[in-house]
């Protein structure tokens, strides 16, 4: 190999060059700490750990926000705990009545109870940091709102909150949300609770030591809805046979006479004179007129409406209401002439049973067999227009509104019912007097077919509406819901239960405390969890991002030696040469 | 010839033979540092015979000529390496600037060691700034009437808008750079273009007596070339035939010279709207319009100019191009949430980009009009925009989450980076090799010279011996024959 002057000096700023790359980059570990700083130092590693850092950043927001969590929940218990406690006290003062408890004791107790009811407001209206811990997620607005009667004694206590409540993550995914503060469902019972202990001060009010007694041990009374509508009646067969009920038979018709100028007229003529003995025709009639050979050209012998009358003549048309029929030759009494007798459908008229109680502008709800009445819905509320002096009826669909035209006439197989009472299908008549305030938690039974799509259990008072018609009922399934819609009336056969008894209802408050206290632990837990999963995280990110003390220094003083030998070795070749031994 | 008076002639031959050699010693000692230089020595020749009569002897030495030690396959390899080095050197500045410019390094000394520590670093990049905007979103639906909390997530919403638009401007910048760059190169290889053909036509005509003869001109066209090297991949042949010592000179088959002939020049299309992917900016304008070229991405020489066009039209360009897709889908998805809260108004969180920019905060937001949901006091949408930080969002892939498409975007580029590194580390290796090869035949060695030196030195010396007897047997026969 022929070594020029340049390749040593070339091999040894090379070397130097990398050796000094080699210490530069250890000093800047050594420095750091840290393994890698710019993404190209090592970039699969460099994506581990920007993943990583964003998990580790997302945990320490989930533990913050557990952290939040937890203090709210630790409050929620305490407040249940309370509320608690003045239900075991006011259930202690209940037990011990009894007939021989004068009225001064009573007297005295109620008003303990008013006490205990005004605290129970108090801490069922907690806030903390500025948000209510029982109104579900409308957290600014008061959950609990007594309502007071003149004297300013509360009466119910409703519950206003939401029927939703607050939801905060303490983990990834919708399965780590989860409901710190107390559920609608526990501020429902809170506020049939609060309910009770004021039936309870009332009924101490009273002297009523059976009421007492009952308050103690059991809710309301099984009760049955009030009935809004009439008893079931049945129509009657409106359809009636043609042709067959009145018959005139040989009739004297002068058609040549004009009735209305009592003037002979001249052909075509459209009035048919029936003569002195005319039946008991009247406009929109159905006819038969059968006429004899050669008679009433133009007309044929068929079946006509009536459209006009005028003295004992008459014009007839092919359709009802129709223009007259013009004939051309004279009709005599040899022809004929008969009425239908009943109603021919399509028909604004349907026939009501002789027992109706039904007057012009009622409602009535209707069960149709079949496919009768149609186009009437089958289970439909019509108004009644109009009843005539024969008992037939018009329907309508808004009061006052136009007849409805019915294509299938009804027979006795179709039922009616007159509505009583009318009210929007987001409530139903209360009996009076009933038990219940608003907020009450009750049990409805609903009957067969009543139910409209819902089920029977529990519901919750959300309003009782007091009309002149009588006092109805809003209910929700949900403390704080919508008031739920009835598709169906509710009848006397369904019924309603309120759910109450103090001890019933130390029941409930005491699964609400368990919840809360679960929620308590499953925080704690997620937050213990989180805690581990942070310190793994960071033991990930430290393996990839930080250096091996031990290592590193053993690099740098490795790459130091080499780059010392490499400068003296270099000097030396670099001082030797022939140079130096020219002269 | 013989005879004293031919021996003398002979000698000053000879002297004259050995200064040159000095001479070219001390030549090639001089360039000992000129990497482009390459080792000449004296041609040392008969000057003929004659017959003497005795024998046919030599009329005695002369310098024929200087000869290099130049080889046209070493220069070719060290001209392949110094391409393969400048590319890849250029991409990693490029790459280098496109790192720096996305910001996301790391930093573990603000880090916090506790998950209690809450407050956690706020520096760091747009990875950094989404997490800590969708980790807002989480104090927001933990406390949705806090208004500390709504300031800070309005502030956090701002730093993350700032963070995505500055890297983008960053970014940006980078490529206005690069295409700065890539204008100037442009005009420095047709400099050394026109260069290498006047050298050529330099060398034809000192050729035209004596081939091979203009070395130092040869030095100085291959150094060109090799500066050349450095910005486009080069290829060189020689004219033939009677080519007088000049080269015909190509790039990946685009004719660039031919003897003292410049073919056409390259140029860097700022003017024009810039191509659709895969063509470029940079074309051949050749003075033969016929043989016009232009480059797409997989036609690009290597070397400086196509290294700095591909780094900036491909790596950064997909940079950008996955910011700017992270912004769009940041701005539907979160707006698609938040205008839940006001069903008849439906306002939207972000705006449209203002020109300029990615992704704009609409100012109407405040801490006072920030709301969590449709209800007072309520947080099921904070709740649903916060959870958008940690779900997979269809619109950037499969299965890929906000900040995962960033992390995704930065370690794409810095493996690229790492890449051309590591590449370049053995970049540099095969240079070196090449460089070392080429000079154990090419580079002077001091040793050579040095002896070369006492070489010529003492043989200059034994010929001036020579001519001291010679002069002394001349003395002899001029002086004292005859002399009593």
């Amino acid at each position: 190999m022929r070594v020029t002057f340049n390749s040593f000096p070339d091999t040894l700023l090379g070397r130097l060059q990398s050796l000094g790359s080699e210490q530069n980059k250890a000093l800047t570990q050594l420095s750091t700490g840290q393994r890698l700083s710019a993404p190209s130092d090592d970039a699969p590693a460099m994506q581990r750990i920007l993943n990583l850092r964003v998990e580790k950043k997302q945990n320490q927001q989930y533990h913050r926000n557990a952290t939040d969590g937890l203090e709210v929940s630790k409050v929620t218990f305490s407040s249940l705990e309370q509320i608690k406690d003045l239900l075991v006290r006011a259930s202690e003062l209940s037990a011990n009545v009894s007939g021989t408890s004068s009225n001064q004791e009573f007297k005295a107790k109620a008003a303990e109870i008013n006490q205990l009811i005004q605290q129970g407001v108090n801490v069922a209206n907690t806030k903390l940091r500025g948000n209510y811990l029982f109104s579900g997620d409308a957290t600014v607005q008061e959950p609990f709102k007594p309502l007071t009667d003149s004297q300013g004694n509360i009466t119910a206590i409703p519950y206003n909150g939401s029927d939703s409540a607050t939801q905060i993550r303490i983990g990834e995914g919708d399965t780590s949300k989860l409901v710190v503060a107390s559920a609608s469902q526990d501020n429902g019972s809170i506020a049939g609770l609060l309910n009770e202990m004021v039936r309870l001060r009332d009924a101490m009010n009273e002297f009523s030591v059976s009421k007492v007694q009952q308050i103690r041990t059991s809710g309301g009374e099984k009760t049955n809805f009030v009935d809004p509508l009439g008893p079931i009646k049945n129509f009657e067969d409106a359809k009636g046979n043609f042709g067959d009920k009145f018959a005139l038979g040989l009739t004297e018709i002068e058609s040549n006479y004009d009735t209305v100028t009592g003037e002979i007229s001249t052909l075509p003529e459209t009035f048919i004179n029936l003569g002195n003995t005319s039946p008991a025709l009247s406009i929109g009639d159905k006819v038969k007129i059968e006429l004899a050979l050669g008679e009433g050209e133009g007309l044929d012998s068929g079946e006509f409406y009536i459209t006009n009358k005028s003295g004992n003549a008459i014009e007839v048309s092919l359709t009802r209401g129709g223009s007259p029929v013009k004939f051309t030759s004279n009709i005599t009494a040899s022809s004929k002439i008969s009425k239908f007798e009943g109603i021919e459908y399509p028909s604004v008229k349907i026939k009501l049973p002789l027992d109706h109680d039904l007057t012009n502008g009622d409602k009535i709800k209707l069960d149709l067999f079949g496919k009768e009445g149609d186009p009437l819905s089958p289970t439909g509320k019509y108004f009644i227009k109009n009843i005539d002096q024969n008992g037939y009826a018009e329907l309508s669909a808004t009061d006052g509104g136009p007849s409805i035209i019915i294509d299938e006439p009804l027979t006795s197989a179709s039922k009616f019912r007159k509505i009583k009472i009318e009210y929007p299908n987001d409530r139903t008549l209360l009996p009076t007097p009933h038990d219940l305030k608003i907020g009450d938690k009750i049990k409805v039974d609903f009957a067969d077919g009543e139910s409209g799509g819902l089920e029977s259990g529990t519901y919750y008072v959300s309003n009782i509406i007091s009309t002149p018609k009588g006092q109805f009922l809003q209910m929700a399934a949900i403390p704080g819901g919508a008031p739920v819609i009835f598709q169906a009336d509710v009848t006397s056969k369904s019924s309603f239960q309120r759910i109450g008894g103090l001890q019933e209802l130390e029941d409930t408050l005491l699964s609400s405390l368990s919840r809360a206290g679960t929620t308590q632990y499953r925080l704690e837990t997620a937050m213990k969890d989180l805690e581990v999963r942070y310190e793994g995280t960071e033991r990930l990110i430290s393996t990839d991002a930080d250096i091996d003390f031990a290592e590193a220094t053993v690099r740098l003083n490795r790459a130091q030696m080499a780059y010392q030998a490499a400068i003296q070795s270099g000097a030396m070749i670099q001082s030797n040469s022939l140079l130096d031994y020219l002269r | 010839m013989s005879g004293l008076i031919g021996s003398l002639q002979n000698s000053s031959g000879a002297l004259r033979v050995h200064s040159k050699g000095l001479e070219v010693a001390g030549k090639n000692l001089a360039n000992i540092n000129n990497r482009g230089y390459s080792k000449e020595r004296v041609e040392i020749g008969d000057r003929g015979s004659i017959d003497t009569g005795i024998a046919t002897e030599s009329m005695g030495v002369e310098a024929m000529g200087l000869r290099q030690n130049r080889d046209a396959l070493l220069d070719k390899s060290v001209m392949r390496e110094i391409t393969s080095s400048s590319s890849l050197e250029a991409a990693k500045k490029i790459l280098e600037s496109a790192e720096t410019a996305l910001g996301q390094f790391l930093d573990r000394t603000k880090d916090s060691t506790s998950i209690q520590n809450a407050t956690g670093a706020s520096g760091g990049g747009i990875s950094d700034a989404l997490t800590d905007f969708f980790n807002a979103w989480e104090s927001f639906s933990v406390k949705p009437n806090d208004s500390g909390e709504k300031q800070l997530l309005l502030a956090k919403a701002q730093i993350l808008v700032d963070k995505i638009n500055a890297t983008d401007n960053r970014l940006a910048q980078v490529q206005t750079d690069a295409d700065a760059q890539l204008t100037t190169d442009v005009g420095v290889v047709n400099g050394l273009l026109a260069e290498i053909a006047k050298t050529n036509e330099y060398i034809a005509k000192a050729e035209l007596v004596k081939p091979f003869s203009a070395v130092d001109l040869r030095d100085q066209r291959q150094a060109k070339l090799e500066e050349l090297s450095q910005y486009i991949s080069v290829q060189f042949s020689p004219v033939e035939p009677d080519g007088l010592g000049q080269i015909k000179v190509s790039s990946n088959g685009i004719d660039l010279i031919n003897g003292k002939n410049v073919l056409g020049s390259y140029e860097y299309d700022l003017t024009s709207a810039a191509p659709a992917s895969p063509n470029t900016r940079l074309k051949f304008n050749a003075i033969d319009d016929t043989k016009d070229a232009t480059f797409s991405t997989s036609t690009l020489p290597e070397g400086r100019l196509g290294a700095q066009i591909l780094a900036s039209t491909s790596d950064v360009k997909e940079a950008r191009d996955a910011i700017t897709l992270l912004a769009n889908n940041l701005k539907t998805s979160i707006n698609d949430v938040y205008q839940q809260v006001d069903t008849t108004n439906n306002p939207q969180f972000f705006l449209s980009p203002a020109a300029g920019s990615k992704i704009t905060l609409n100012s109407a937001i405040t801490a006072n009009s920030l709301k969590g949901s449709a209800k007072v006091g309520a947080n099921d949408i904070a709740l649903k925009i916060a959870s958008l930080g940690t779900d997979a969002i269809a619109g950037l892939g499969t299965n890929i989450t906000f900040v995962g498409h960033f992390n995704k975007t930065v370690t794409v580029l810095a493996q690229e980076l790492n890449t051309t590194n590591i590449r370049l580390e053995d970049q540099k290796l095969s240079k070196e090799m090449a460089l070392n090869n080429r000079d154990q035949y090419s580079g002077v060695s001091q040793d050579e010279e040095m002896t070369d030196l006492m070489k010529f030195q003492r043989s200059f010396q034994a010929s001036a011996r020579h001519i001291n007897v010679i002069d002394t047997l001349l003395e002899q026969v001029v002086n004292r024959l005859g002399v009593g």
